[in-house]
Protein backbone atom coordinates (compact mmCIF):
# COMPACT_ATOMS: atom_id res chain seq x y z
CA UNK A 1 0.00 0.00 0.00
CA UNK A 2 1.16 3.55 -0.64
CA UNK A 3 2.99 5.23 2.18
CA UNK A 4 0.98 8.44 1.87
CA UNK A 5 -2.70 7.76 1.46
CA UNK A 6 -5.07 10.21 -0.13
CA UNK A 7 -7.84 11.44 2.23
CA UNK A 8 -10.44 9.30 0.49
CA UNK A 9 -8.31 6.19 0.95
CA UNK A 10 -8.22 6.95 4.67
CA UNK A 11 -11.99 7.39 4.71
CA UNK A 12 -12.59 4.10 2.90
CA UNK A 13 -10.16 2.32 5.23
CA UNK A 14 -12.11 3.74 8.20
CA UNK A 15 -15.37 2.48 6.68
CA UNK A 16 -13.96 -1.02 6.15
CA UNK A 17 -12.65 -1.04 9.72
CA UNK A 18 -16.17 -0.14 10.92
CA UNK A 19 -17.56 -3.07 8.92
CA UNK A 20 -15.05 -5.40 10.54
CA UNK A 21 -16.12 -4.11 13.99
CA UNK A 22 -19.77 -4.72 12.96
CA UNK A 23 -20.40 -1.07 13.77
CA UNK A 24 -24.12 -0.58 13.20
CA UNK A 25 -23.67 3.17 12.72
CA UNK A 26 -21.42 2.72 9.68
CA UNK A 27 -24.23 3.13 7.14
CA UNK A 28 -25.33 6.49 8.56
CA UNK A 29 -21.78 7.73 9.14
CA UNK A 30 -20.21 6.78 5.80
CA UNK A 31 -23.00 6.65 3.19
CA UNK A 32 -24.74 9.49 1.40
CA UNK A 33 -28.53 9.40 1.99
CA UNK A 34 -28.99 8.62 -1.72
CA UNK A 35 -26.20 6.06 -2.05
CA UNK A 36 -26.27 3.64 -5.00
CA UNK A 37 -25.23 0.35 -3.42
CA UNK A 38 -24.76 -2.53 -5.84
CA UNK A 39 -23.78 -6.03 -4.82
CA UNK A 40 -22.52 -8.13 -7.73
CA UNK A 41 -25.05 -6.94 -10.31
CA UNK A 42 -28.68 -6.47 -11.18
CA UNK A 43 -31.24 -9.10 -12.28
CA UNK A 44 -32.68 -7.00 -15.12
CA UNK A 45 -30.69 -5.65 -18.09
CA UNK A 46 -29.18 -2.25 -17.36
CA UNK A 47 -30.49 0.27 -19.94
CA UNK A 48 -27.14 2.06 -19.81
CA UNK A 49 -25.23 -1.21 -20.25
CA UNK A 50 -22.93 -0.38 -17.34
CA UNK A 51 -24.10 -2.49 -14.39
CA UNK A 52 -23.35 -6.22 -14.61
CA UNK A 53 -26.27 -8.61 -15.07
CA UNK A 54 -26.72 -11.49 -12.64
CA UNK A 55 -28.39 -14.78 -13.44
CA UNK A 56 -31.78 -16.05 -12.23
CA UNK A 57 -29.97 -18.77 -10.32
CA UNK A 58 -27.77 -16.24 -8.63
CA UNK A 59 -30.73 -14.06 -7.67
CA UNK A 60 -32.61 -17.12 -6.34
CA UNK A 61 -29.68 -18.46 -4.38
CA UNK A 62 -28.48 -15.16 -2.96
CA UNK A 63 -31.57 -12.91 -2.94
CA UNK A 64 -29.86 -10.11 -1.02
CA UNK A 65 -27.75 -9.32 -4.10
CA UNK A 66 -28.66 -6.51 -6.47
CA UNK A 67 -29.02 -2.76 -6.45
CA UNK A 68 -30.07 -0.94 -3.29
CA UNK A 69 -30.71 2.81 -3.26
CA UNK A 70 -30.53 4.89 -0.09
CA UNK A 71 -29.44 4.19 3.48
CA UNK A 72 -32.66 2.39 4.46
CA UNK A 73 -32.33 -0.03 1.56
CA UNK A 74 -28.69 -0.67 2.49
CA UNK A 75 -29.70 -1.42 6.08
CA UNK A 76 -32.36 -3.79 4.78
CA UNK A 77 -29.79 -5.51 2.59
CA UNK A 78 -27.38 -5.91 5.52
CA UNK A 79 -30.10 -7.29 7.80
CA UNK A 80 -31.16 -9.78 5.11
CA UNK A 81 -27.60 -10.86 4.50
CA UNK A 82 -26.79 -11.25 8.19
CA UNK A 83 -29.78 -13.57 8.66
CA UNK A 84 -27.99 -15.91 6.28
CA UNK A 85 -24.29 -15.57 6.86
CA UNK A 86 -21.64 -14.40 9.25
CA UNK A 87 -18.30 -12.92 8.28
CA UNK A 88 -15.81 -14.48 10.65
CA UNK A 89 -12.51 -13.04 9.38
CA UNK A 90 -11.11 -10.41 7.06
CA UNK A 91 -7.80 -10.79 5.23
CA UNK A 92 -5.33 -8.05 4.31
CA UNK A 93 -6.72 -5.48 1.94
CA UNK A 94 -5.53 -2.74 -0.39
CA UNK A 95 -7.22 0.63 -0.75
CA UNK A 96 -6.37 3.28 -3.32
CA UNK A 97 -8.10 6.49 -4.34
CA UNK A 98 -7.87 9.26 -6.88
CA UNK A 99 -10.05 12.34 -6.84
CA UNK A 100 -13.57 11.39 -5.77
CA UNK A 101 -13.12 7.68 -6.54
CA UNK A 102 -11.60 4.84 -4.55
CA UNK A 103 -11.26 1.07 -4.71
CA UNK A 104 -10.63 -1.72 -2.22
CA UNK A 105 -9.48 -5.30 -2.80
CA UNK A 106 -9.31 -8.06 -0.18
CA UNK A 107 -10.91 -11.23 1.10
CA UNK A 108 -13.22 -12.31 3.91
CA UNK A 109 -14.25 -15.61 5.49
CA UNK A 110 -17.94 -16.36 5.12
CA UNK A 111 -19.86 -18.78 7.36
CA UNK A 112 -23.17 -19.88 5.81
CA UNK A 113 -25.59 -20.27 8.72
CA UNK A 114 -27.90 -22.74 6.93
CA UNK A 115 -25.21 -25.24 5.99
CA UNK A 116 -22.41 -24.47 8.45
CA UNK A 117 -19.96 -24.19 5.55
CA UNK A 118 -17.09 -21.71 5.66
CA UNK A 119 -15.42 -20.31 2.55
CA UNK A 120 -12.89 -17.57 1.84
CA UNK A 121 -14.17 -15.06 -0.72
CA UNK A 122 -12.12 -12.48 -2.64
CA UNK A 123 -13.90 -9.16 -3.10
CA UNK A 124 -13.38 -5.82 -4.78
CA UNK A 125 -15.27 -2.57 -4.32
CA UNK A 126 -15.41 0.57 -6.42
CA UNK A 127 -16.44 3.71 -4.51
CA UNK A 128 -17.44 7.21 -5.52
CA UNK A 129 -17.50 9.90 -2.86
CA UNK A 130 -19.28 13.23 -2.50
CA UNK A 131 -18.74 15.65 0.38
CA UNK A 132 -16.92 12.99 2.42
CA UNK A 133 -19.65 10.37 2.03
CA UNK A 134 -19.90 7.28 -0.17
CA UNK A 135 -22.42 7.99 -2.91
CA UNK A 136 -21.69 4.94 -5.10
CA UNK A 137 -20.68 1.50 -3.82
CA UNK A 138 -20.20 -1.30 -6.35
CA UNK A 139 -19.17 -4.62 -4.84
CA UNK A 140 -18.00 -7.73 -6.70
CA UNK A 141 -17.20 -11.15 -5.28
CA UNK A 142 -17.00 -14.67 -6.61
CA UNK A 143 -20.72 -15.48 -6.49
CA UNK A 144 -20.18 -19.11 -7.44
CA UNK A 145 -18.15 -19.67 -4.26
CA UNK A 146 -20.67 -17.77 -2.14
CA UNK A 147 -23.65 -19.70 -3.55
CA UNK A 148 -21.79 -22.99 -3.10
CA UNK A 149 -21.58 -22.31 0.65
CA UNK A 150 -25.39 -22.34 0.82
CA UNK A 151 -25.90 -25.41 -1.33
CA UNK A 152 -27.22 -28.68 0.10
CA UNK A 153 -28.59 -31.64 -1.89
CA UNK A 154 -29.08 -29.64 -5.08
CA UNK A 155 -30.88 -26.74 -3.40
CA UNK A 156 -29.86 -23.54 -1.69
CA UNK A 157 -30.94 -22.95 1.91
CA UNK A 158 -31.84 -19.28 2.29
CA UNK A 159 -33.65 -17.12 4.87
CA UNK A 160 -35.57 -14.59 2.77
CA UNK A 161 -38.05 -13.12 5.24
CA UNK A 162 -37.41 -14.68 8.63
CA UNK A 163 -38.40 -18.11 7.31
CA UNK A 164 -36.02 -20.74 5.97
CA UNK A 165 -36.55 -21.58 2.30
CA UNK A 166 -35.08 -24.30 0.13
CA UNK A 167 -34.47 -22.84 -3.33
CA UNK A 168 -34.02 -25.43 -6.08
CA UNK A 169 -31.37 -24.99 -8.71
CA UNK A 170 -33.51 -23.79 -11.62
CA UNK A 171 -31.01 -24.17 -14.45
CA UNK A 172 -28.08 -26.33 -15.28
CA UNK A 173 -25.80 -23.30 -15.04
CA UNK A 174 -22.65 -23.93 -13.11
CA UNK A 175 -22.34 -20.24 -12.44
CA UNK A 176 -24.39 -18.66 -9.67
CA UNK B 1 11.26 -1.98 -5.96
CA UNK B 2 9.06 1.06 -6.35
CA UNK B 3 7.73 2.17 -9.70
CA UNK B 4 9.43 4.80 -11.84
CA UNK B 5 6.09 5.82 -13.33
CA UNK B 6 3.69 8.57 -12.33
CA UNK B 7 0.00 7.68 -11.79
CA UNK B 8 -0.80 9.17 -15.22
CA UNK B 9 1.94 7.10 -16.85
CA UNK B 10 0.74 3.93 -15.10
CA UNK B 11 -2.80 4.54 -16.40
CA UNK B 12 -1.49 5.05 -19.94
CA UNK B 13 0.50 1.84 -19.58
CA UNK B 14 -2.58 -0.14 -18.50
CA UNK B 15 -4.71 1.34 -21.32
CA UNK B 16 -2.05 0.37 -23.83
CA UNK B 17 -1.68 -3.09 -22.31
CA UNK B 18 -5.40 -3.85 -22.57
CA UNK B 19 -5.57 -2.45 -26.10
CA UNK B 20 -2.74 -4.71 -27.27
CA UNK B 21 -3.42 -7.77 -25.09
CA UNK B 22 -7.19 -7.94 -25.61
CA UNK B 23 -8.46 -5.74 -28.44
CA UNK B 24 -5.51 -6.15 -30.84
CA UNK B 25 -5.11 -9.84 -29.94
CA UNK B 26 -1.40 -9.54 -29.25
CA UNK B 27 -1.03 -12.00 -26.38
CA UNK B 28 2.76 -11.95 -26.40
CA UNK B 29 2.79 -8.29 -25.29
CA UNK B 30 2.40 -9.65 -21.77
CA UNK B 31 6.04 -10.78 -21.89
CA UNK B 32 7.13 -7.16 -22.46
CA UNK B 33 4.69 -5.50 -20.06
CA UNK B 34 5.05 -7.74 -17.00
CA UNK B 35 8.04 -8.36 -14.75
CA UNK B 36 9.74 -11.73 -15.09
CA UNK B 37 8.25 -12.86 -11.78
CA UNK B 38 4.79 -11.36 -12.46
CA UNK B 39 2.19 -12.89 -10.13
CA UNK B 40 -1.51 -12.98 -10.98
CA UNK B 41 -3.31 -13.70 -7.71
CA UNK B 42 -6.60 -14.40 -9.53
CA UNK B 43 -5.72 -16.16 -12.75
CA UNK B 44 -7.87 -18.61 -14.75
CA UNK B 45 -10.22 -20.54 -12.49
CA UNK B 46 -9.42 -18.16 -9.64
CA UNK B 47 -6.00 -19.75 -9.20
CA UNK B 48 -2.69 -17.88 -9.13
CA UNK B 49 -0.59 -17.92 -12.27
CA UNK B 50 2.17 -16.04 -14.07
CA UNK B 51 2.93 -14.63 -17.50
CA UNK B 52 2.59 -17.95 -19.30
CA UNK B 53 -0.73 -18.85 -17.66
CA UNK B 54 -2.30 -15.51 -18.55
CA UNK B 55 -0.93 -15.63 -22.10
CA UNK B 56 -2.41 -19.11 -22.63
CA UNK B 57 -5.73 -17.92 -21.17
CA UNK B 58 -5.89 -15.03 -23.64
CA UNK B 59 -5.02 -17.26 -26.61
CA UNK B 60 -7.92 -19.52 -25.63
CA UNK B 61 -10.22 -16.49 -25.29
CA UNK B 62 -9.28 -15.26 -28.80
CA UNK B 63 -10.45 -18.62 -30.18
CA UNK B 64 -13.66 -18.84 -28.15
CA UNK B 65 -14.59 -15.15 -28.49
CA UNK B 66 -13.51 -13.98 -31.97
CA UNK B 67 -14.75 -10.39 -31.61
CA UNK B 68 -13.77 -10.00 -27.96
CA UNK B 69 -13.48 -6.33 -27.01
CA UNK B 70 -12.70 -4.69 -23.68
CA UNK B 71 -13.62 -1.20 -22.55
CA UNK B 72 -12.19 0.48 -19.50
CA UNK B 73 -15.15 2.20 -17.88
CA UNK B 74 -13.24 3.77 -14.96
CA UNK B 75 -9.63 3.88 -13.86
CA UNK B 76 -7.87 5.32 -10.82
CA UNK B 77 -4.23 5.25 -9.71
CA UNK B 78 -2.37 5.93 -6.48
CA UNK B 79 1.18 5.12 -5.42
CA UNK B 80 2.28 2.05 -7.39
CA UNK B 81 -1.22 0.73 -8.17
CA UNK B 82 -3.91 1.14 -10.81
CA UNK B 83 -7.50 -0.08 -10.53
CA UNK B 84 -9.84 -0.46 -13.52
CA UNK B 85 -13.51 -1.24 -13.91
CA UNK B 86 -13.77 -3.10 -17.20
CA UNK B 87 -16.46 -4.64 -19.40
CA UNK B 88 -15.57 -7.51 -21.73
CA UNK B 89 -17.99 -8.02 -24.63
CA UNK B 90 -18.21 -10.54 -27.43
CA UNK B 91 -20.62 -12.38 -29.68
CA UNK B 92 -21.07 -16.05 -28.90
CA UNK B 93 -20.12 -17.79 -32.18
CA UNK B 94 -22.67 -20.58 -31.78
CA UNK B 95 -25.76 -18.72 -30.58
CA UNK B 96 -25.00 -15.28 -31.99
CA UNK B 97 -25.89 -13.77 -28.62
CA UNK B 98 -24.14 -10.64 -27.38
CA UNK B 99 -22.33 -11.60 -24.20
CA UNK B 100 -20.44 -9.72 -21.51
CA UNK B 101 -18.71 -10.00 -18.19
CA UNK B 102 -17.52 -7.27 -15.89
CA UNK B 103 -14.39 -7.04 -13.80
CA UNK B 104 -12.55 -4.96 -11.26
CA UNK B 105 -8.79 -5.34 -11.63
CA UNK B 106 -5.89 -3.99 -9.60
CA UNK B 107 -2.32 -3.85 -10.95
CA UNK B 108 0.87 -3.19 -8.96
CA UNK B 109 3.89 -1.76 -10.75
CA UNK B 110 7.59 -2.35 -10.16
CA UNK B 111 10.04 -0.24 -12.13
CA UNK B 112 8.24 0.38 -15.42
CA UNK B 113 6.40 -2.95 -15.58
CA UNK B 114 3.44 -4.68 -13.96
CA UNK B 115 4.43 -7.03 -11.14
CA UNK B 116 1.13 -8.19 -9.62
CA UNK B 117 -2.56 -8.48 -10.53
CA UNK B 118 -5.73 -9.01 -8.49
CA UNK B 119 -9.11 -9.34 -10.12
CA UNK B 120 -12.78 -10.07 -9.50
CA UNK B 121 -15.01 -10.83 -12.47
CA UNK B 122 -18.70 -11.58 -12.91
CA UNK B 123 -19.91 -14.73 -14.66
CA UNK B 124 -20.54 -14.30 -18.41
CA UNK B 125 -24.12 -13.22 -19.14
CA UNK B 126 -26.09 -12.12 -22.16
CA UNK B 127 -26.05 -8.34 -22.50
CA UNK B 128 -26.73 -6.57 -25.76
CA UNK B 129 -25.74 -3.02 -24.87
CA UNK B 130 -22.22 -1.91 -25.42
CA UNK B 131 -22.30 1.08 -23.08
CA UNK B 132 -20.49 4.38 -23.24
CA UNK B 133 -17.86 4.41 -20.55
CA UNK B 134 -15.86 7.40 -19.39
CA UNK B 135 -12.70 5.57 -20.26
CA UNK B 136 -12.28 3.63 -23.47
CA UNK B 137 -9.23 1.71 -24.56
CA UNK B 138 -10.32 2.18 -28.14
CA UNK B 139 -12.63 4.39 -30.13
CA UNK B 140 -13.65 1.39 -32.24
CA UNK B 141 -17.41 0.87 -32.14
CA UNK B 142 -18.82 -2.61 -32.04
CA UNK B 143 -22.53 -3.08 -32.61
Amino acid sequence: MSTTLQPNSTLIAAYLDAVIRKDASAVDRFFDPDVEYMVNGIPMPDPAGVLPPISRDCQSALPWLGLHRGRMAVKGFLAHMHRNLEVTAFGPREVISEGNKAAAFGWFRLHALATGRTVDISYSIFFELRDGLIVRYHFLENTFDVAAAFRASGSWLIDTDGVKHSVPNITENKEA
Amino acid sequence: MATDLTPAQMKDFVRSHFEDFVNKRNASVIEKNMTRDFYDHDGPGGKPTGVEGDEQMMLAMYKAMPDLHLTIEEMIAEGDKVVCRNIWRWTDPQSGKKMQFHGFVMWRFEGNRIAERWGTVTPPREGSLWGTGEEQTSTRKIV
